[in-house]
């Protein structure tokens, strides 16, 4: 009975201790410590969302007929549809707004070399505002914030 | 154990036999479950580690955004830790599959799965797919050592396995929770809640907008967002009552069936794949071995949070009328 009883404590201290951890680390550390997580996901409901965009001026030292953004150059990079691209692209977006140069200096180069495959690409680094439905329909955005201009692979 | 048992009665259906009655039966099926989830580990790896470990070993450590459990990684090389993990993952799954009822060999299994999450999650972003396999994985690690010879053992490893299902169920209600929540903020603040007629649409819209992804249902429900409010509706019911299903033995096929069918569709819609949790919810909430073994389709209408007492309600009215 002993032996059922501490089960018992021990996972229920488990699910406590993994809401508590998960909870606290989120709210407060701002991002999630694994293996904790407090499955917030699409909690909120976006009505006018903001986010951040690597938008492609040149790449391969070749200007673009036209600046595209990241996820559409499925062209030039293999990762233009992954969303760990788009969330690490997040990442680096909300470093340089808030000017958080040790972050930069540590997401900037893996975006580069992971998804811009070190190409010789010219880009800015654009923060989004749009409204979903009404983007998906004619492709158009409330506003578009350029945040900084940057190269990779020695562009000319 | 008084809380817990009061809370057990507070949430748990009305006049169904306790699950413990068939103790010897389900106690069987919990066993050839947890022998099973030890397979599914060696297939997952198989299925899916064994090619991104192919791609890892090629790498340096300073092409990865090292979580802490593998913070270790830049001092042995990227190649010997993700050779001595995968072996230790690998053996940990072969050897509990063989003996299930040794610990050191689930504990093995365990903390290989959770240094190969690391790793692949060490990539800018963190994916969840496999955070239930993990937690299950770990309430196995507290399932009695050696074969049980009596009830009180079999009742601990049955506890213990249910306390599995209820951690995994506890997720999803994690996430219903904050939805409501959320969805009532948002709702006093006269935006789109989530409970509103587009909700569903302007989640579709946006998670396709950021990796410029398609789905096979997302554009058609964005241009007709009102069919998505019931179907978004019934999801944050699933997800918000989930762990209270835990607590209801006849729920709980009901329930994996239902939460499978929810990831189905949010890859139809979103294109979002939660493949590994549909087969962990096939394996311990279809396969429960806490299913009534008189079920009657009634039994699950009536123990459904909320909807089950007003179908009581209007049963009993039938039968006055």
């Amino acid at each position: 009975m002993k032996t059922y009883r501490s089960a018992q404590w021990t996972v229920v201290l488990i699910i406590v201790i993994y809401t508590a951890v998960s909870y606290t680390t989120t709210r407060f550390r701002g991002s999630e410590l694994f293996p904790f997580f407090n499955w917030s996901l699409f909690t909120k409901v976006p009505n006018e969302k903001h986010d951040f965009g690597l938008r492609l001026l040149t790449v391969d030292g070749e200007p673009l007929s036209e600046p595209i953004y990241f996820e559409e150059a499925d062209a030039w990079f293999d990762e233009a549809h992954s969303i760990v691209a788009y969330q690490a692209i997040q990442q680096f977006g909300s470093a340089v707004r808030e000017a958080d140069e040790t972050t930069i200096e540590e997401i900037r180069p893996f975006v580069e070399s992971t998804y811009l495959e070190n190409q010789t690409v010219r880009y800015e680094l654009v923060r989004r505002t749009y409204l979903p439905i009404s983007r998906v329909q004619t492709g158009a955005f409330v506003n578009e914030e350029v945040l900084g201009q940057f190269e990779v692979g020695g562009a000319p | 154990m008084m809380p817990l048992r009061s809370l057990r009665r507070l949430l748990r259906g009305v006049d169904l036999p306790d699950p413990f009655s068939r103790l010897t039966a389900a106690h069987q099926a919990a066993a050839l479950i947890v022998r099973l989830y030890y397979a599914f580990i060696i297939f997952l790896f198989s299925d899916d580690y064994m090619r991104k470990v192919e791609e890892w070993v090629l790498l340096d450590a300073s092409d990865l955004l090292l979580l802490w459990p593998v913070g270790w990684v830049t001092w042995v090389g990227v190649d010997t830790a993700v050779y001595a993990i995968s072996l230790l993952l690998i053996g940990g799954a072969v050897l509990s599959l063989l003996w299930p009822e040794k610990r050191p060999f689930r504990l093995a299994a365990f903390v290989g799965l959770f240094l190969i999450m690391a790793i692949e999650n060490s990539f800018g972003k963190i994916n969840h797919s496999m955070h239930a396999w993990l937690a299950v994985g770990f309430c196995f690690i507290f399932l009695p050592t050696g074969k049980p010879v009596n009830r009180v053992q079999r009742v601990t490893y049955l506890t213990t396995f249910w306390y599995a299902q209820a951690l995994m169920l506890w997720f999803y209600s994690m996430s219903g929770i904050w939805k409501v929540n959320q969805g009532f903020a948002q709702l006093f603040a006269g935006e789109i809640s989530a409970f509103h007629p587009y909700a569903m649409a302007q989640q579709i819209a946006n998670r396709l907008l950021q990796d410029n992804s398609t789905s096979i249902l997302g554009p058609f429900i964005v241009e007709n967002p009102l069919i998505g409010w019931p179907v978004y509706l019934s999801a944050l019911y699933l997800e918000f009552f989930s762990f209270v299903a835990a607590f209801r033995p006849a729920l709980h096929r009901f329930w994996g069936l239902s939460l499978a069918l929810f990831h189905l569709g949010t890859f139809l819609t979103m294109s979002i794949q939660f493949n590994q949790n549909i087969l962990l919810l096939g394996l311990i909430l279809m396969a429960s071995p806490f299913h009534p073994a008189s079920w009657r389709w009634q039994d699950t209408i009536r123990d459904l949070p909320i909807l089950g007492w007003v179908y009581g309600k209007l049963w009993a009215l039938s039968q006055a009328l």
